[in-house]
């Protein structure tokens, strides 16, 4: 193949690409950070994507990042960086895994073969919390600090696109929206948010030394 | 402190769990009296720093290392410094935010006081089941042992032992912790302790002829005299709020109730106030 044919080939797909970009907002107008923003191709499912090698760190003794949006399939490892060992798992139904007491970078990374949310935990710091989601679309950012998220290079035609967040206290799917994507569009969601409940990480005094 | 402070990002890296309490501590029945005019309140303020680390060939285990000072502000002589060893164990039997646990713990420690009769070596050891039973609510009930040995025996009475401060009890006891938010927590506790207690007071013929070993106690004042009684019963309610700071620290208040019968209407009430700032790594 030439180099003018490869180039024609680059002018054409970048014409049919467009950038799709997200604000997500809570019911007070606030920006939702740590949002994932899902857009899957109607009709025919999208050409299949390479799933990557993805990494949900540990450091001081927090998933970093706490939400992490990965393609099914994808291998994910959890390195950590702490001094402390963890011991990751999952109960969820898209994943259950046990990573026992470690430190350092687990051999095997874990594959998310089935799509759906994968509420991480560590068995020995209990307030340690976090989120795979799983998509079968590999279409999908997650929101910054303020609320916004840019889905690049998407190819030309119908989507639908939903929104998930840890908090999320309407169902996912009442996030639906359709969308015609021929050239870079902008969304906004207003979406509703439980409080947060998460065991306390406070230190307690560790005695008095004794009062009798 | 400040040198502490600087030292705590180190001991962190090298795997040790560093921890620095400051706080103050009132008592309204300081002296452990029975009548009301031997009843001495008292107020400390205490500093500590402590650091754990678990042991590279077993992550249930861990050792600890740490240093106190308590400061009376009327009973000088009460005054103390401690350094101390402990060891600790705890494991979860299950995976998961419910699954119950298991925790067990002794310790050790040196007491310098100002005052030769309060020096004491104390050593403790527990076990403790407990379970969360969701993000918010905590449940744990054990037993623990205390044992304090006073250093000097300073006998001042023939035929009474003069270690009124050598002590031992054993305590049943059970805690909860409940979470409002993520900043704020509830906590409640009770125990029950059957053991000896050391009570300070004047000259008083009932103390006198209950207690098995007598010894002056200056601390308190140049008439106070240090009676140890046997077989005391001491129920103690605690409730307290615990305010998260950021990531590291906490600032938690208690307010108890020391209820000891001591037999032979030798029964005192000490009620204890607390505010503690804690900061770990």
């Amino acid at each position: 193949m030439s180099l003018a044919v490869l180039l024609l080939l680059a002018v054409v797909h970048a014409a049919c690409a467009a950038d799709l970009e997200v604000l997500v907002q809570n019911d007070r107008a606030q920006p939702v950070a740590e949002a994932v923003v899902i857009a899957a191709p109607d009709g025919a499912p999208p050409k299949p994507a390479r799933a990557k090698l993805e990494q949900v760190e540990q450091i001081d003794q927090e998933f970093v990042p706490r939400v992490k949006a990965v393609l099914v399939g994808s291998a994910v490892s959890f390195p950590n960086h702490d001094s402390v060992r963890h011991h990751v798992y999952s109960f969820s139904p898209a994943k259950r895994f046990d990573l026992p007491l470690y430190v350092g970078t687990p051999a095997n990374p874990v594959v998310f073969d089935k799509a759906g949310v994968v509420t991480i935990g560590c068995n020995i710091h209990d307030w340690m919390v976090g989120y795979i989601y799983v998509s079968e679309s590999p279409y999908y950012a997650t929101t910054d600090a303020h609320g916004r998220a840019k889905l690049a290079g998407l190819p030309a035609g119908a989507y639908t696109v939903r929104v998930w967040h840890p908090q999320l206290a309407q169902p996912e799917e009442s996030t639906r929206r359709r969308a015609e994507l021929t050239e870079p569009a902008f969304m906004e969601w207003q979406i509703s948010l439980k409080p947060e409940v998460r065991v306390r990480r406070a230190p307690a005094p560790r005695g008095s030394g004794g009062r009798y | 402190m400040a040198l502490l402070a600087a030292l705590l990002p180190a001991l962190a890296h090298a795997q040790w769990s560093p921890q620095l309490e400051g706080g103050i501590t009132h008592q309204t029945n300081f002296s452990r009296a029975q009548l009301e005019q031997d009843r001495i309140a008292d107020t400390a303020i205490t500093l500590g720093g402590s650091a754990e680390r678990a042991l590279p060939f077993a992550a249930d285990l861990n050792i600890g290392a740490d240093a106190r000072l308590a400061q009376y502000i009327h009973s000088e002589g009460a005054s103390f410094a401690s350094a101390g060893v402990s060891g600790a164990w705890r494991r979860k039997l299950g995976l998961g935010l419910n699954a119950p646990w298991l925790a067990a713990r002794a310790g050790a420690a040196l007491e310098n006081a100002r005052e030769r009769v309060r020096d004491a070596t104390r050593s403790n050891a527990s076990l403790v089941a407990g379970r969360r039973f969701d993000e918010r609510l905590e449940l744990a009930a054990g037993f623990a042992y205390d044992r304090r040995v006073q250093r000097d025996d300073l006998a001042v009475v023939p035929g009474y032992g003069g270690k009124p401060f050598s002590l031992q009890g054993r305590t049943l006891f059970g805690r909860a912790g409940y979470a409002l938010g993520e900043q704020w927590a509830l906590l409640g506790s009770a125990a029950v302790r059957k053991g000896d207690v050391e009570s300070s007071s004047r000259r008083n013929f009932t103390i006198f002829s209950a207690s098995n070993a007598i010894a002056n106690d200056p601390a308190l004042g140049p008439d106070f005299i240090a009676y140890r009684l046997s077989g005391a019963r001491t129920v103690t309610l605690s409730a307290g709020l615990s305010w998260q700071l950021g990531r590291y620290a906490a600032l938690e208040g208690n307010a108890s109730r020391d209820d000891t019968a001591a037999g032979e209407g030798l029964d005192y009430v000490n009620r204890i106030y607390s505010v503690t700032f804690v900061y770990r790594r």
